[in-house]
């Protein structure tokens, strides 16, 4: 499409500044949130409404008149490289499209640090992942940035954000962030993941001191389209311990009193632009593609040389598309090329790729295939991502939630588990980027396929360690992370309701309780099996974090429960020491500080209040404590100033006998 | 009082009745004494209750109480009545002034005595307050929103010279206010003094309210528009402060119902006529499983609340109570559905607080700019030769002596001024005297008052009948008799 600045006022600005506009593509996405579809192919080769995820990043690029275009490739160089090459990309000159592959490159950083040793950037460049879809407009935020330039060195870098609610599919769930800005300035002061859920977010007064007036801000989707000076690389290489650009970047240069550099936000409210950061934002991107949002960037655009047609309501299909009389497309729904769908069968807010048979009486509903994906007849697909080459055998339900990577076959008669990841490579997989593996076994015909996973005839295995390869296979963690960005994940981190709408909020409540009721009950529950299993200290301490996190507890709760739950092993004294001896750790890993301990020391005195036969261990618990560097003295001396009652009492002689302890030490 | 309501007349409502709560104003001493009240200060030459009036006449308001101290009562009649001729000059408002018994009076206090007689909505602002920012603006978020109250914050005026700016400075302790003003919500507001090195701002506030804005200059411009049924709640509490106890504490309402359960504001909004079995049993229902942690919470504060409103004094309770809450009260963060606190910024016209000299000369200055150039110099001023005035208002019958200077100054009415004056920045009251060749900076003169030749004060304060003799030096002094 467009190839050349249609825009006058982007001609005007070049002539002013008098420099080439150069952006910089990180074609990798240094995780592993694809997994495996990113096994074999890279993350920005991925297709989104059948066009390859890069199409739209360079599209978006070009069209802001960029022009040098720096692609940089890590993992499966060589397929992008070969992909850019045969593209129309390939022989463009303006922009010009150079790629660059770097190996052994882990993170943003490593890219950038990579770029500055090679000092290919001489000016002001856009930073952007390969996996982009916008249709903003750059020169405002052009503008901006190089005014802000000129006053002041300073102002590194230019953040473009889009504001939206703070319930938006598209605001990519788990990465979500928070924004501080100057209200009069937009330069942003703080800047803060909203993960790990806090309850409150605290502003240092200090910031007041330079801006009197800020804004906080947690309706931004994070587009990930930085507008940087030539300055951020260098402080990269300053800054070896960079990694990611917001999480680690931004946070140092906000935090960093030293280096005085300072980070703008450009707002844009109308335009589009996101990154296709997980599944789960695959999935809004790729309606919002189809609600047009991206305009001009629609199928019937056909930047591809397709020969889409955009009919009403929402529904896009080449001319080649075979349908069958009784075959219904209900809304949101992009059919690709040479496609044949049979009878009776209903497909909605989907997309469907080339050269795919789809057979009678299926329904698809929310899901992703792409190309030569053959489905029978009789299945039900939900929700799900079907990469090029799966065959779904006839019968076949796929519940939401599930990837079926590349050349998988399931079936006949059988039902994918919710949230499953098919896969034909068995290996572990334990990289930290976008997989690279030449898996050459992965294809023997003569290989076992679990059938419980794929079905009689099916081929592939379920991949089970897709986030964390190296503890054990703990089903709670795996969702836990998962269920952060999964496709399909309906899970409202904290029970958003409209962002006005006050009357629904009761409901929050009852929820609210329920949840915590219930995952004290799974806390209970994993201590308790871990005394079964005789787990170590580390393991359950791992486990409990994770149910932390998955809930949005804080240490007390868990506190709460470890303690009852380590005492209900004591029954008298003999079994008491043996008890604390080999699980009193656990509670110190939860107890670090002396808020905290005091606090462990109250929850046991509640607790001993309402157990009579540990209160009459009280003290000996106490002193077991003590004894085990479970608490430290100065938690007991508080705790014994605050507390009253009977069982405080019983603890005096215990606690003078510290204070004597101390003294004698302290001589 | 009594026809209230039936003199009305068709043009104005009874929408909102007004309150005007004329403090001591001990910080303008010694501007302000028993023959001039705060509420009768002049700015720019005219009493400050006069600007109070004629924001609530632009508002169309005329259920007017004013409550005064009952030393000031007399002379606020007099104004009212004789002077201002408020029957004719507007003749669909009712005024009337009710003294309040006791020097020490607060401002709640001062609510409570007029209490019986709100019938209405109602508008509470202070004598102190000069805006001429639309009222229809602050009463139609009112009308719109439906909230508990809606208030007007200022920018503080920007000081002219460092002197004044310097010493505005400590006028006020920081404040930290939070606003969403895409829909007018007041969210939060702290004081400085309560935060230590960070300022806690909720993740459920961030979620209903996505786009939050901290403000740190922003003033309290010390206008209401409340609920009728505040009335009977602070009539049945102990609160002294409207600023400082019952505004913070309406808006912690918003978000913590264990606070709003043990004020009993149920059945004042049960009164108020809302729809309270709806509200009732759904707040009821979400709260009884709520006592995993902190079952024993509520009561405990409660008890708490209590010490601290008993003993303490005044505004370090309220502000006691409203950390305490933001600390502690974790398990309820909704947003309540009927408790809804507005704000508006004033950023057009004028707004500002006559509470103190400094203010005091910024306000004059502020207003002067106001004021067409023909009525800035009156024709009955008998202006000498070589004599300039830029910038100032001059009162009728001055005479101005020559090669005499007047700038950004405010002359009182029949002053007269010697030559080769120099006035700049301050405020003169009626009938003073200034000889030749006296120099005046940011200083006020008050009424009858005389400074003789050669004086030179600057940032000074000249009591009412004050005589200050010859070749009097003064820096940031005071001169009373």
């Amino acid at each position: 499409m467009a190839t050349k600045p249609k825009d006058k006022a982007q001609a005007q600005e070049k002539v002013q500044v008098d420099e080439e506009l150069v952006a910089v593509v990180v074609a990798d996405s240094f995780n592993k949130r694809f997994l495996p579809l990113t096994e074999d192919k890279p993350r920005c080769l991925l297709p989104l409404a059948n066009v390859p995820l890069i199409e739209y990043t360079l599209e978006f690029l070009a069209t802001a008149g960029v022009e040098q275009i720096y692609v940089v490739c890590c993992s499966h160089a060589d397929q992008i490289k070969a992909y850019l090459k045969s593209s129309r990309w390939g022989k463009s000159t303006f922009p010009k499209v150079n790629t660059f592959v770097s190996q052994q490159l882990a993170s943003t950083g490593d890219a950038l640090r990579d770029l500055d040793a090679k000092q290919l950037l001489k000016s002001d460049f856009i930073l952007v992942s390969g996996d982009v879809v916008a249709n903003m407009d750059l020169t405002k935020a052009l503008e901006e940035h190089r005014a802000r330039r000129v006053v002041d060195k300073n102002a590194i870098m230019t953040m473009v954000v889009k504001a939206a609610s703070p319930a938006h599919r598209t605001r990519s769930k788990g990465e979500e962030g928070i924004y501080v800005l100057n209200a009069a300035t937009q330069e942003c002061v703080q800047y803060r993941s909203l993960f790990p859920i806090k309850q409150k977010l605290k502003l240092d007064l200090e910031l007041f001191k330079a801006h009197s007036e800020l804004q906080v801000r947690n309706d931004l989707i994070d587009c990930q389209i930085d507008i940087c000076s030539v300055d951020v690389p260098a402080l990269f290489t300053e800054n070896f311990d960079y990694q990611d650009i917001r999480k680690h970047f931004v946070r140092g240069i906000l935090e960093s009193d030293i280096l005085g550099k300072q980070i703008h936000c450009h707002i844009i409210t109308d335009t589009y632009a996101a990154r296709v950061r997980s599944t789960q934002m695959y999935d809004s991107i790729s309606k919002d593609v189809m609600a047009r949002w991206t305009y001009p960037m629609v199928p019937e655009t056909n930047i591809m040389g397709t020969s889409y047609t955009h009919h009403s309501p929402y529904i896009y299909k080449d001319e080649s598309v075979i349908l069958q009389f009784g075959t219904k497309l209900v809304r949101y729904v992009v059919v690709g090329e040479k496609t044949s769908i049979g009878d009776k069968t209903t497909i909605s807010e989907s997309v469907i790729g080339r050269n795919c048979r789809i057979g009678k009486n299926v329904v698809i509903n929310g899901s992703y295939i792409w190309d030569n994906v053959v489905i029978g007849d009789n299945c039900v697909i939900e929700r799900s991502i079907l990469a090029d080459g799966v065959v779904v055998l006839n019968g076949v339900k796929i519940e939401k939630g599930s990837i079926l990577s590349y050349g998988v076959q399931v079936g006949p008669e059988f039902t994918v588990k919710e949230f499953a990841r098919l896969s034909l490579n068995k290996g572990r997989v334990d990289e930290d980027s976008d997989f690279d593996e030449e898996e050459s076994d992965a294809e023997s015909d003569d290989e076992e396929y679990d059938e419980t996973q794929v079905g009689e005839d099916g081929k592939g295995y379920e991949k089970k360690d897709i986030i964390d390869a190296d503890d054990d296979d703990d089903e709670e963690e795996h969702k836990a992370i998962l269920a952060v960005c999964s496709i399909a994940r309906d899970i409202q981190l904290h029970d958003i309701e409209d962002a006005v709408d006050e009357d629904t909020e009761d409901e929050d409540d009852l929820s609210d309780v329920d949840a915590l009721e219930r995952s004290h009950r799974e806390l209970i529950s994993t201590i308790e099996r871990a005394f079964e299993e005789n787990h170590s200290i580390d393991n359950i301490v791992l486990e409990l974090n994770t149910l932390k996190f998955a809930d949005n507890l804080d240490f007390h709760d868990i506190r709460l429960t470890a303690v009852p739950t380590v005492l209900s092993l004591v029954t008298n004294a003999a079994t008491l020491q043996t008890t604390l001896k080999r699980w009193g750790g656990l509670l110190a890993r939860f107890a670090t500080d002396a808020e905290d301990q005091l606090d462990l020391l109250q929850i046991l005195e509640e607790h001993c209040k309402t157990n009579d036969e540990h209160a009459k261990l009280f003290v000996k618990i106490l002193t077991l404590f003590y004894n085990l560097d479970i608490c430290e003295e100065d938690a007991f001396f508080v705790w014994f100033k605050k507390s009253s009652g009977k069982l405080r009492d019983s603890a005096k002689p215990f606690i003078t006998w510290l204070q004597e302890a101390e003294e004698e030490s302290s001589d | 009082m009594e026809t209230f309501g039936a003199a009305g007349g068709l043009a104005h409502s009874k929408e909102f009745q007004a309150v005007i709560l004329c403090g001591s104003g001990a910080k303008l001493f010694p501007l302000i004494d028993d023959n001039c009240p705060k509420a009768l200060l002049p700015l720019a030459n005219k009493p400050m209750l006069f600007y109070q009036l004629e924001w609530l006449e632009t508002a169309m308001i005329n259920d007017i109480l004013i409550v005064c101290q009952e030393e000031a009562h007399k002379k606020i009649n007099n104004y009212i009545h004789n002077v201002l001729n408020v029957s004719e000059r507007y003749p669909n408002a009712k005024v009337e002034v009710i003294k309040s018994k006791g020097s020490g009076t607060s401002s709640a206090d001062a609510l409570r005595l007029v209490a019986n007689r709100i019938k209405t909505d109602f508008i509470v602002l202070s004598c102190d307050t000069i805006t001429n920012y639309p009222p229809n603006k602050l009463l139609d978020v009112f009308r719109i929103q439906s909230p508990t109250f809606t208030a007007l914050f200022h920018e503080p005026l920007k000081a002219e010279g460092e002197v004044a700016s310097s010493k505005s400075k400590d006028d006020d302790l920081i404040e930290y206010v939070a606003i969403d003003h895409s829909t007018c919500r007041l969210l939060f507001s702290v004081a400085g003094d309560e935060v230590d090195d960070e300022l806690p701002v909720r993740m459920s506030i961030l979620d209903k309210f996505p786009v939050v804005n901290i403000h740190t200059k922003l003033r309290d411009a010390h206008l209401y528009v409340f609920k009728h049924w505040v009335i009977d709640f602070l009539s049945k509490s102990k609160i002294q402060s409207i600023k400082e106890e019952l505004i913070p504490l309406l808006t912690h309402f918003q978000y913590s119902e264990k606070v709003l359960k043990r004020e009993g504001v149920e059945k004042y909004l049960k009164a108020g006529g809302l729809s309270y079995d709806e509200f009732y049993t759904s707040r009821h229902q979400s709260s009884t499983g709520g006592g995993f942690v902190n079952a024993t919470y509520s009561q405990s504060m409660h008890e708490h609340y209590l010490r601290q409103n008993l003993h303490n004094p005044p505004s370090t309770a309220s502000s006691t109570i409203l950390l305490d809450d933001v600390e502690d009260d974790e398990v309820t963060t909704d947003f309540h559905k009927h408790i809804v606190c507005t704000a508006l910024v004033a950023k057009e016209g004028y707004c500002f607080r006559v509470n103190s000299v400094p203010n005091y000369l910024e306000g004059s200055r502020a207003l002067i700019k106001t004021i067409t150039p023909e009525e800035l110099v009156p024709r009955s001023v008998e202006r000498a030769k070589g004599c300039q005035v830029g910038d100032s208002l001059v009162g009728d019958s001055c005479r101005v002596g020559e090669k005499t200077s007047i700038k950004k100054s405010v002359i009182g009415n029949h002053c007269v001024i010697g030559k080769n004056v120099k006035i700049i920045n301050s405020v003169l009251h009626d009938h003073c005297v200034i000889e030749d060749k006296a120099v005046l900076e940011g200083t006020v003169v008050c009424a009858n008052s005389k400074v003789l030749e050669m004086c030179n004060l600057k940032d000074c304060q000249v009591a009412s009948g004050v005589s200050i003799e010859k070749e009097v030096q003064g820096k940031n002094e005071t001169f009373i008799d």
